[in-house]
């Protein structure tokens, strides 16, 4: 299973964050910035990849920033929540490491909680 | 930054991405090298193009380092075409009844493909399926397949609609390109300068010419919207596409690469484009919204057709003072290069844009918000 972390962030803040992923994990993520056709939300993509560690050492900064809004989506492994928010942070960080541990099924799915 | 990165971050950024083919090869004499080969020189910055098939359709460029990628999203423009296809198909039909009833069909299709049920928990989600299921029994048809496979674009002809359809938005984001790195004032030939909109003061000069053919609730919506920097920056960027694919038009046929009829199909197909491209980019961004499915959401999906009505507008004004002949894109006549489909073009956008002149929605835009409201009864 891949162990690569995505993150669709604001663009605002993708540096503190980019910064912070940084020194808690001490993988430097690449970042690159992201604009639609429609022009009305751009963002940057940051990636960890092929770290399993570093993301696990994540967790608590990730949830921090997606408490703060900052992060728009997140795709662990083969697993994504494509609207984050705790709870689906929460679920997903259960699923990549059990994933990641071989204790559950390591299948493609999203996680998305009821956005509202 | 190396390719097999770069090609990575492509893949990280698409919208479920089901294959990346980066970089794109320069090399090799394809229409989309010729595009590449007139673009690069214009930006001080590399460009290069990443071909990608996204799971949900897509469109976008991406600043790696100081490399700009211009992801080109097959699935895009298949559903650009295919939607086109489908919704010109119903103009032919005499009974009024049944023309809406197609167009109807169309849109709701559109919405499941874009905002699936599946997207949503209980208790939207059974609504929306009961909603469908109700729809489908009255209409009694099977599904619409509104998306064309990425070879059937390949395999349609050289001329002004096949620019249009794989040039126009990619030169759209080549545009953002430039405005980034500052090569978007060589973009505007100094006498067309009075034409164009790249900041607010010519903003406000446009409204003024605009005044008679915006919509009366637009008129100065372009200075209330939420973000009115953006979408001057959208503005300046369709008109700077429009001067590319007219610049491209050229050099294709100075290639002798396919059959150009004139400056009216070219024109006559960027707006038929243009508009199913709109269409798309609302459903979008109701997706986007779809944790705010609501009044304030529908609301917003209203104020998001306002923005594209003031883009078309404007795009509309600089055609038509750029295009000696054509003052108002309503006026267009039927052009005989628009036999890709068989139909009459300046039907066609007479339909599918906004109709300025009455300061109307269009067709389409007001059978979506219809189908938006068959397709989510119940659920607000």
């Amino acid at each position: 299973m891949d162990a690569s972390m995505i993150l669709h962030v604001t663009p605002q803040a993708a540096a503190t964050l980019s910064d912070e992923l940084a020194r808690c994990t001490g993988v430097t993520p690449v970042c690159a910035q992201r604009s639609s056709l429609d022009g009305t939300l751009p963002e940057v993509v940051i990636a960890v990849f092929a770290a399993k560690e570093a993301i696990r050492l994540a967790r608590d900064v990730i949830l921090k920033y997606v408490d703060s809004k900052v992060i728009r989506s997140i795709k662990m492994g083969d697993f994504e929540a494509q609207f984050a928010t705790r709870e689906s942070a929460e679920k997903l960080y259960n699923l990549f490491l059990q994933a990641q541990s071989g204790s559950a099924d390591a299948t493609r799915s999203s996680v998305d909680v009821d956005p509202s | 930054m190396t390719d097999t990165l770069v090609r990575q971050m492509v893949e990280a950024a698409a919208s479920r991405c089901e294959w990346v083919n980066f970089p794109y090869p320069k090399d090799v004499l394809s229409p989309l090298s010729v595009l590449l080969a007139t673009l690069s020189p214009k930006i001080a910055a590399p460009l290069d193009f990443a071909l990608v098939a996204c799971g949900f359709p897509d469109f976008f460029t991406l600043k790696v380092g100081d490399r700009f990628i211009v992801a080109i999203d097959v699935n895009y423009l298949g559903a650009v075409h295919g939607m086109l296809v489908a919704f010109l198909s119903a103009l032919p039909i005499r009974d009024r009844n049944l023309r809406r009833q197609a167009r109807l069909e169309l849109c709701v299709q559109l919405i499941q493909n874009y905002i699936p049920p599946a997207s949503f928990d209980d208790p939207i989600r059974p609504r929306m399926n009961q909603n469908l299921a109700r729809f489908s029994e009255q209409t009694g048809r099977v599904s619409i397949v509104f998306q064309s496979a990425p070879m059937e674009l390949e395999m349609l002809p050289y001329d002004e609609f096949y620019l249009a359809l794989w040039f126009f938005f990619a030169c759209h984001e080549a545009c953002h390109c430039m405005r980034e790195t500052g090569d978007w004032r060589q973009l505007i030939p100094d006498d067309l300068e009075d034409l164009a909109v790249f900041d607010l003061p010519h903003a406000r000069q446009h409204v003024d010419r605009l005044r008679a053919v915006i919509p009366v609730d637009s008129r100065e919506a372009l200075f209330t919207l939420d973000d009115p920097v953006s979408l001057i920056e959208e503005i300046f960027c369709d008109q700077g596409a429009f001067l590319l694919v007219l610049e491209l038009a050229q050099v294709m046929r100075e290639k002798r690469f396919g059959e150009f009829s004139g400056v009216s199909y070219l024109v006559d197909s960027i707006f038929n484009i243009f508009a199913a491209h709109q269409a798309l980019l609302e459903l979008r961004r109701l997706r986007q919204r779809i944790g705010l499915l609501s009044e304030r959401g529908l609301a917003g999906y209203r104020a998001d057709r306002l923005r594209n009505a003031i883009r078309f507008s404007f795009l509309e004004d600089f055609v038509a003072c750029l295009v000696p002949g054509l003052e108002s894109v309503a006026h267009f006549k039927s052009t005989p290069g628009f036999s890709t489909f068989g139909y009459g073009g300046a039907f066609g956008i007479r339909e599918m844009a906004w109709n300025a002149q009455a300061a109307k929605r269009t067709a389409l835009d007001d059978t979506m918000e219809e189908a938006l409201q068959i397709v989510f009864a119940g659920c607000l």
